[in-house]
């Protein structure tokens, strides 16, 4: 028998007292939320935000959070298509000048930023926004010392700016009252910009997070934290934050207290579903609270939604079984719990390009036409389980150039290996040195996706005799190998930066070669002299036709093979309502409504696990 | 004692040096700058210069009068002719074999401009050298012209063998063009070599030099991916790590003796067996499974524990539980091997003779002994706790210093990766200085040297 000292009594209530404190911490397995009665609240998940500076935001996630706080002088309209822009901050679209040189923009009067301890001067009350804050915003794109990843957009544009720039690189502060000829506020509410040659673009760059309304005194008082301390015009302010955890947004009371009323969209276009239009000319935003977390874990996102805790999921590969159809729908049980699923094409492409300076490829252009002839697009497109296109040129549907015919170099085995014997390597093998022609082609990631694409490209490439060696990098690595033009073969992607043929067409002008985004290093004189022909040009039938003619000289010369065209596919649950599918969704969440009774119905028999 | 303590941080002196030494080479040359990762998809090689310079990238590493620029980097034509492939006369012979890289083949009658990505800077004196080899009758001259007017003519000293020649020139404060070509006459010229070199102004200012500099001055850098000073986010990282280590470090020490001390005292019994059985099967079990079985059943099959996440302490509560449960089997069976050898010492028989009850013997002599490797083991611990757990942080969602680790590494972000090196090491010669101390201090045999 043990006899139970009193030392020994001692130590065992300890160990019991302390398992009973672990145990009393219970917890249901799920996000802990609570929301005030009548309040309408979006729960959702992002990838971790690197900061809500516009200047910094280089990544999707951070452009999103930041389009929430902030705002632009011009915005996306929501339901039209093809995209086109309209005034936000600006009271209408700008003045153009007859030689398309000088911008004039009227802002918004009475619009405010949010109140913050910053605005010294107004008790910490928000200023009203004028027209030297876009001026000051633009700049923070340009100063050196900010390092800001969307300085391309205003670069060798505007009159003066690029001295300034040089001027702010120094160990010196930069000087923000300079004044720049190119970029004025020329009264409290008009913003002149002129610029140095013709910029088509310039409203699609105004849309995006590097020119939104920035105020000076959060960037001065908050110094280094200003990244995490978002101060805005917009429909929400950042309430709380946990840093790669939790983010939360909550409606900014500014806009009803000086009675701003944005609204809805009055007309939907017609082919749209009529559930759209069931908020017209509404005052928006409608949603008041706005939770994010950061789930990295695919299996812990794809359950935290089946159990209705956030509104959105997308597909991963890993469940694209469970939940799609061979007929390409959602499966009857999701059905049956009221998920919707919503497919869009998308202005995203992916290739595998040659790298026209190495010595085997660049030069042979007989060589890069019977690959890409030997690629088999529809083996492809069955891996991707129907989820792609394949693209046929540089121009992907949905922008003007975009030209809907097949390949001139369509999958053709017997082509292939007719066009490697004019390039020199019958039956694939190199007559020099009688072995096989060996390519290496290099992968940003070395994830299971990665490696089971480039196993499958490099088997169609063995049909043809040609023996690819996959080099697995991690993105770094990899981004690294393009800088230094080390690359033979690489697959990349290219997301549009904005709807417009001519963000895909500057990839293959030679003065973007590695390291900018022309990856490829294809120089053609002939296609750069058109090129810096187009992209003066306003959107006209001329100007589509000089895109397909570009297009025509790429696909043919074959810098890249085009392999997908990916299509967008997400799920959502009924109660979000007035959601579009937008390339650019940047912003738009302002839109969209919670049904907030249809939530607690369905969460009261799906819910509980 | 004292003179002992003074002498031992005296010595930690050139150990941190050379902690920094090691960082500074593993990060900065194999790292690399962060530049092109930074400035995203649109970059320039202007811009890129322009980011290296303001992290002190474009200096020598550790001396020297003369750096590398971005303007001009196709130092050797290993594969290719770079940016001078489309240039008029110019032709590439590849590599003939291992030994020779490949060359560019200049024919006379021209001058080769070299191609720069973009305009140098002003008031700088700038080094172009070029390795050459002529064919007989060729001549060649390195010609420098800003703003239209010729600068420099450097004649080239003829060489049927492979002769490296340098000019050094000097950019002008208000440069609105520059050239800087090869001109090629009665022969062509065979290239094997250029560079293009800027001139420090002091052969000192090195990219350590930097470095130290950032040290003193306490800044970690700025994380590449959470723009934010390093320092700033080490400090906001420290404090949920600590939450949730310290706990750990704590529930297991106590946890651990108190096993062992039951273990020792039913020594033999059936229960010291069972204690001995399932601390080896805790020890063989994987930690990751513990953490993934843990969410699993605990989290979310029975719903005890949030399963992930820092809203409040309940949330560390799964955490340190599979914390404590993996690091047991180890801890109770080293703490009891101790014991058990205290047990069989001398002076514990001539107490069990005296008398003594076991729990006495237990509590009053064993104990106290058995302290001494005890807390070697444990201080030895200490820095590890401010890294926290990489992957206890990692799959419970706690923001600490080893989520901050993991995501800095998965998205190389230098500096923070680098600090926390630095940091970690700094930790582990403190955390060993005050080890010695303990055990001199707890020792009464131990003599200081």
């Amino acid at each position: 028998m043990i006899s139970l000292t009193a030392p020994l009594r001692w130590i065992l209530g300890g160990v019991l007292s302390f398992l009973l404190a672990l145990t009393s911490g219970c917890g249901r397995g799920h996000l802990d939320e609570s929301a005030a009665p009548g309040e309408m609240v979006m729960y959702g998940e992002t990838s971790r935000i690197r900061g809500f500076d516009p200047v910094k935001a280089g990544d999707v996630a951070s452009s999103l959070a930041a389009s929430k706080v902030y705002e632009g002088l011009l915005q996306y309209a929501y339901l039209d298509r093809p995209y086109h822009v309209e005034p936000l901050l600006a009271e209408t679209t700008p003045k153009v000048s007859s030689d398309g040189l000088t911008y004039t923009f009227k802002i918004r009067q009475g619009i405010y930023f949010q109140d913050d301890p910053c605005f010294r001067a107004t008790q910490g009350k928000g200023r009203e926004l004028v027209a030297g804050d876009f001026v000051y915003s633009i700049c923070r794109i340009a100063d050196i010392k900010n390092a800001a990843s969307g300085y391309w957009a205003f670069n060798d544009r505007i009159v003066g700016l690029d001295e300034w720039r040089t001027s702010t690189g120094g160990d010196g502060p930069s000087d923000y009252s300079a004044e720049i000829k190119g970029l004025r506020a020329t009264d409290r509410y008009t913003l002149q910009i002129k610029l140095k040659r013709p910029y088509p673009q310039l409203l699609w760059i105004l849309t995006m997070h590097y020119a939104f309304a920035v105020p000076r005194e959060a960037v001065e008082y908050y110094g280094a934290e200003f990244v995490n301390h978002p101060v805005g015009t917009g429909p929400y302010i950042l309430k709380t934050y946990r840093q790669n955890y939790r983010y939360e947004f909550a409606r900014n009371p500014k806009w009803a207290e000086t009675g701003r009323i944005d609204r809805y969209p009055e007309t939907a276009p017609k082919g749209d579903d009529p559930s759209l239009s069931a908020d017209a000319g509404k005052p928006i935003p409608f949603i008041d609270r706005i939770v994010q977390y950061v789930i990295d874990d695919p299996t812990t996102q794809w359950l935290v939604f089946l159990t209705g805790q956030i509104e959105s999921s997308g597909v991963s590969r890993d469940n694209w079984d469970a939940v799609i159809t061979p007929d390409k729908l959602l499966n009857d049980d999701l059905v049956r719990k009221g998920i919707s699923m919503l497919t869009a094409p998308t202005l995203d492409l992916f290739y595998i390009g040659f790298n026209m300076e190495d010595p085997v490829v660049g030069t042979n252009k007989k060589l890069r036409q019977a690959m890409t002839c030997a690629f088999d697009t529809d083996a492809y497109i069955r891996y991707y389980n129907n989820r792609i296109t394949r693209p046929t040129g540089p121009i992907p549907a949905g922008v003007a150039g975009y030209a809907d015919r097949p390949s001139p170099f369509d999958f053709n085995l017997e082509r292939a290996r007719a066009l490697l014997v004019e390039a020199g390597y019958p039956g694939g093998e190199d007559p020099k040195t009688g072995r096989r022609l060996t390519l290496t082609l290099e992968m940003g990631s070395a994830d299971p996706e990665f490696r089971q694409a480039a196993e499958l490209f490099a088997n169609f490439m063995e049909k043809i005799g040609i023996v690819i060696k996959p080099s697995f990098n991690n993105w770094p690595t990899f981004l690294e190998k393009m800088e230094r033009k080390q690359a033979q073969l690489f697959s990349l992607g290219w997301v549009a930066d904005y709807p417009d043929a001519e963000n895909f067409l500057q990839l293959f002008y030679g003065p973007n070669s590695s390291p900018g985004p022309n990856h490829a290093n294809y120089v053609n004189p002939a296609l750069d002299k058109l090129y810096e022909k187009v992209r003066e040009m306003q959107d006209s039938p001329e100007r589509t036709a000089l895109y397909q003619q570009m297009a025509d000289i790429v696909v043919d010369d074959c810098p890249w093979i085009f392999t997908s065209n990916p299509l967008a596919y997400g799920l959502h649950h009924q109660w979000l309502k007035n959601y579009k599918f937008h390339d650019f969704p940047y912003g738009m969440v302002k839109y969209y409504r919670i049904d907030v009774d249809a939530r607690a119905e369905w969460l009261k028999t799906y819910g509980e696990k | 004692m004292l003179r002992y303590i003074l002498r031992r941080v005296l010595q930690m002196i050139p150990t941190v040096f050379g902690v920094i030494l090691i960082t500074f080479i593993l990060f900065n040359v194999v790292g690399g700058s962060p530049a092109a990762m930074t400035l995203g998809r649109h970059v320039t090689p202007r811009a890129l210069e322009e980011f290296d310079e303001q992290r002190g990238f474009n200096k020598p590493l550790l001396m020297g009068w003369w750096t590398p620029t971005r303007a001009y980097d196709q130092e050797s034509f290993i594969r290719n002719a770079g940016p001078w492939r489309q240039m008029d006369g110019v032709s590439f012979e590849p590599a003939a074999d291992e030994e020779q890289p490949g060359k560019l083949v200049l024919e006379g009658g021209r001058e080769y401009a070299l191609p720069l990505a973009f305009s140098l800077k002003p008031a700088t004196t700038y080094r172009v050298a070029v390795e050459y080899r002529m064919s007989s009758k060729a001549i060649m001259d390195v010609v420098v012209a800003q703003n239209g007017a010729t600068q420099e003519v450097v004649a080239v000293p003829f060489s049927k063998d492979w002769k490296k020649v340098s000019a050094v020139f000097q950019t002008l404060e208000k440069t609105e063009s520059l050239r800087v070509g090869l001109r090629v006459a009665g022969g062509s010229v065979e290239v094997r070599r250029v560079e293009l070199r800027r001139r420090m102004t002091h052969p000192f200012d090195s990219q350590l030099l930097f470095y130290l500099r950032q040290l003193a001055r306490l800044d970690f850098g700025t994380s590449s991916s959470l723009n934010q000073p390093v320092s700033r986010l080490m400090l906001k990282g420290a404090g949920p790590s600590l939450m949730l280590t310290v706990p750990i470090f704590f529930a297991e020490i106590m946890i651990s003796v108190a096993l062992a001390l039951l273990c020792a005292f039913f020594r033999d019994r059936w229960i010291d067996r069972l204690f001995v059985v399932v601390s080896v099967a805790l020890m063989s079990i994987n930690y990751l499974v513990w953490i993934v079985v843990g969410q699993y059943l605990m989290g979310f099959k029975w719903g005890w524990f949030p399963v992930w996440g820092f809203a409040s302490w309940r949330f560390l509560t799964l955490p340190i539980l599979v914390g404590v449960i993996s690091g047991l089997g180890v801890n109770v069976r080293f703490y009891r091997t101790i014991m058990l050898d205290e047990m069989y010492k001398d002076y514990v028989r001539t107490a069990f003779a005296k008398g003594v009850s076991r729990s006495g013997v237990l509590f009053r002599h064993v104990l106290k002994n058995a302290m001494i490797p005890i807390v070697t083991n444990v201080v030895v611990a200490i820095p590890f706790l401010y890294t926290g757990s990489l992957l206890l942080e990692s799959f419970f969602g706690i923001p600490g210093l080893g989520y901050l680790g993991v995501n800095a590494v998965n998205s190389s972000d230098v500096d923070v990766v680098r600090a926390e090196v630095f940091i970690g090491a700094v930790l582990f010669v403190i955390a060993n200085l005050v080890t010695d101390i303990c055990y001199a201090w707890l020792d009464p045999r131990v003599k200081l040297e």
